[in-house]
């Protein structure tokens, strides 16, 4: 039976009204947080007024708009912007924070799809090595290029994706031939894992062998690689990727709930779950490499974001969907707050690691709330 | 016709009954001759661990006699350790080689062979010491996937050494610098006015944290399990801890770099690399990790015959007779004692655990009576194997990072390549 317009729509009523207060929360919540992010000035505890905040980012837009219709001032808004005290600092921040949240839910829909496509509770996009990869390609360019490397952007986009590629072609390759005629998933799978043991190995042992001044460099670099936000087009593609990336997700939200079924059932009621499977594979590795190399080292968010909406949405994967976008927005930009006061000796712990460190409380607590849910 | 039908008939029959009075005898014969070979042969895991145990022997004789340090290496540095390997000077190097080691053996002197010696055999128990690991925790969790760093045991030591570096550590004592001569008089002067317990201060940290790792871990999924272990939970939570961990270190690492203390760097350094560069193993070292490992390897070895039984699943082991709770327990509390010494002494060697499991099934099949010794057998061939290519490379540094990236892409190939002619699913 095919599912006809009305019929959708009704179901779509009947999910917003199922969780209408959960969606009040969570808009609530992401709407005081992108304020607090706004107002946070990044240096301990100091703010500026919300109204500040908000007239430099309309200020920011009007020039952007005015500027796409060529009607922008003519000393470029400096005299709309000398009112303004902190008028850069603060786009630099709505900026970092659209970045983040967009990155988020990117990482959330990715670790959703390969869930509930893999029908495994600990499936995620970084077992297959493409986290590792994005380190690895970092360790690369610094090599390569030295304190050069901040200068760069096409080449940084060249060597992640060509590696995140190439990982891609090995494990379905790999999983194509180690399964013969039964090739399946979980072979892909395993060899994913072996793959990402082997490039940890080599990441880890090749930054114990470099010299001091190029292991800061690498650090810097890879804890600061998010922060490039002079380049407008960063924001661009992190979203254009992921939207190009997640359409086909979207158009087939129903059929993943079938996916989810044993192969025989799934294939009964009309889907091909193998095809299905193999496509969150490669979108799920191509969006936690987008959003990594954007947001910083939080492929963990990929796993605990599922876990968490899915005991707050059900298991659903048409409500998921929408449910984990929202949260994995939210606590990427709430993460990316809290990152802002957490210091070591005047050395702002980074997003990566405080995700990292929150990721086995909140994956306990989840499993000790709701059983089936993680099962 | 008639005749000849039955003629043709007759011969027919007879020739019948004359094969199958041949096939009578020859089996009356072969059953006897069967059962006395059979009685007096041994099963062809049995073999394979003989001989894998003189391989072990041969190779450990070959890497102590006739393998010099740097034999093949052209980045020695030409003042101190440089020697043009011609034929005639590795035949003197070898000689003297000999001779030391024989001196060394009847009257126990105090030459650099020693450490030769010693480091050796640790480096063969740590082989050994993470194969029976693996191949018991693959058994216990009937996951192939599974290995001795799930549930751990790896990050928390190294949250432990480096609590130690941070905090702990007199740097002034410690010289890492490889760039110093270790054997210097003063340097080894030293180190003998330290007792055991400062001069293993750090492995003792490592211990330690390795212990609490665990213990956190598995008290997760104790917890989630609501009073059983939950074995998804332990692999979920080992591998964020992990995650987790590695990339604190990470920023330790970092933090550590920037700061005044050199030394300190260099030790966080060999912490996250392994210990192998820092200096060669003595026998209190050997004795220290010697005697848990082999006392655990002694209890895999025994528990072999149950791990068979878990093989079919908790609840029809439990239906067998055994005490699944308790045997998982006591599996767990083994293999992390053999992996937390291998840890605090040699530093991670990843993969190891994970890959000699799936050789030794290739090779005696998935019985785990015979496929625990095999398993480890391997294990310390191929660290010895290694460790020597590393040790006449001149690149003993490295033997950590070799171990790992040689293991992988040996598991990689194993997958490709055998996996395909199975039907069966692993373990």
């Amino acid at each position: 039976m095919q599912t006809g317009l009305e019929e959708i729509r009704a179901l779509r009523r009947a999910d917003r009204a199922e969780h209408r207060r959960l969606w009040v929360g969570i808009w609530l919540a992401m709407l005081c947080a992108f304020l607090f992010a706004l107002c946070h000035r990044g240096i301990g505890f100091g703010f500026i007024t919300p109204l500040e905040a908000l007239r430099s980012v309309g200020t920011f837009l009007w020039l952007k708009l005015a500027g796409l219709f060529s009607r922008a001032p003519a000393d470029g808004g400096a005299s709309l912007t000398a009112a303004l005290p902190h008028y850069a600092e603060t786009v630099m921040r709505f900026r970092s924070a659209l970045l983040m949240m967009a990155g988020g839910a990117a990482l959330a829909l990715a670790g959703t799809v390969y869930q509930t496509a893999m029908r495994n509770p600990m499936a995620v996009p970084t077992m297959l090595g493409v986290s590792s990869g994005v380190n690895l390609a970092q360790l690369l360019l610094v090599i390569e290029y030295g304190s050069a490397v901040y200068q760069l952007t096409t080449t940084r986009y060249i060597y992640n994706y060509g590696i995140s590629i190439a990982i891609l072609l090995i494990v379905l390759l790999g999983g194509k031939i180690a399964g013969g005629k039964r090739a399946s998933v979980a072979d892909m799978l395993v060899v994913g894992t072996v793959v990402n043991r082997l490039i940890n190995i080599v990441v880890n042992y090749l930054r114990t062998e470099l010299d001091t001044e190029t292991l800061t460099l690498l650090q810097e670099y890879s804890e600061s690689s998010y922060n490039t936000y002079n380049q407008f087009y960063n924001l661009g593609i992190l979203v254009g990727v992921s939207l190009l990336l997640l359409l086909p997700i979207f158009l087939m939200r129903f059929s993943y709930n079938a996916a989810s079924f044993e192969d025989g059932d799934a294939t009964s009621l009309g889907v091909c779950p193998g095809a299905m499977r193999v496509y969150g594979l490669v979108a799920g590795a191509l969006l936690t490499t987008t959003a990594m190399l954007h947001c910083g080292n939080v492929g963990v968010m990929a796993l605990i974001v599922p876990h968490l909406c899915r005991y707050l949405f059900g298991a659903d994967f048409r409500r998921l969907c929408w449910g984990s976008a929202a949260g994995g927005a939210l606590l990427m930009l709430v993460a990316e707050i809290i990152s802002g006061f957490v210091y070591f000796e005047d050395y702002q712990i980074p997003i990566g690691n405080i995700v990292s460190l929150a990721a086995l409380p909140v994956m306990v607590w989840v499993m000790l709330r709701e059983r089936r849910g993680w099962e | 016709m008639s005749e000849l039908k039955d003629y043709q008939e007759q011969k027919k029959r007879a020739e019948l009954d004359s094969k199958i009075q041949l096939r009578m005898e020859m089996e009356g014969r072969n059953i006897f001759q069967d059962e006395t070979l059979r009685r007096h042969r041994m099963s062809s895991g049995a073999r394979v661990i003989v001989v894998l145990s003189v391989l072990l022997a041969v190779l450990l004789a070959v890497s102590l006699t006739v393998v010099p340090y740097g034999l093949f290496s052209s980045a020695l540095d030409s003042t101190d350790l440089y020697l043009n390997y011609s034929a005639s000077i590795y035949r003197d190097v070898v000689l003297a080689r000999v001779e030391a080691l024989l001196d060394y053996v009847t009257t126990g002197g105090s030459s650099t062979v020693q450490f030769v010696i010693f480091t050796q055999i640790v480096v063969i128990l740590a082989g050994m010491a993470l194969s029976a690991s693996g191949a018991a925790y693959q058994g216990v969790f009937q996951n192939p996937m599974s290995s001795p760093t799930t549930l751990g045991v790896q990050a928390g030591g190294m949250i432990g050494g480096l609590i130690f570096i941070c905090f702990f550590a007199d740097t002034s004592l410690f010289v890492y610098n490889s760039d110093v001569v270790i054997y210097a008089d003063e340097l080894i002067a030293q180190w003998r006015s330290q007792t055991i317990w400062q001069l293993c201060a750090q492995q003792l940290f490592t211990l330690a944290g390795c212990f609490l790792g665990v213990m956190l871990i598995v008290g997760v999924a104790f917890l989630v399990g609501r009073g059983k272990i939950n074995t998804v939970a332990l692999m979920l939570c080992g591998s964020v801890f992990s995650s987790a961990i590695s990339q604190v270190s990470q920023l330790v690492q970092y933090l550590v770099s920037i700061g005044e203390d050199e030394n300190k760097a260099t030790m966080v350094t060999n912490l996250l690399g392994g210990r192998f560069a820092a200096q060669d193993f003595a026998w209190y070292e050997a004795l220290l990790m010697g005697i848990p490992i082999v006392l655990g390897l002694a209890v895999l070895f025994a528990l072999g015959k149950k791990l068979n039984v878990m093989v079919f699943g908790a609840d029809d082991a439990r239906t067998m007779g055994l005490n699944v709770t308790t045997f998982r327990n006591l599996i767990i509390v083994v293999c992390t004692i053999l992996t937390a010494v291998v840890m605090s002494f040699c530093g991670q060697l990843t993969m190891l655990g994970f890959m000699m499991p799936h050789f030794a099934r290739y090779l005696v099949g998935p019985d785990f009576r015979y496929l625990v010794p095999v398993s480890t057998l391997l294990g310390g061939i191929t660290t010895l194997v290694v460790y020597d290519v590393c040790y006449m490379t001149g690149m003993t540094e490295r033997f950590n990072m070799y171990t790992g990236v040689i293991c992988s892409v040996m598991s990689v190939l194993f997958i490709l390549f055998y996996r395909r002619n199975r039907h069966a699913d692993w373990a």
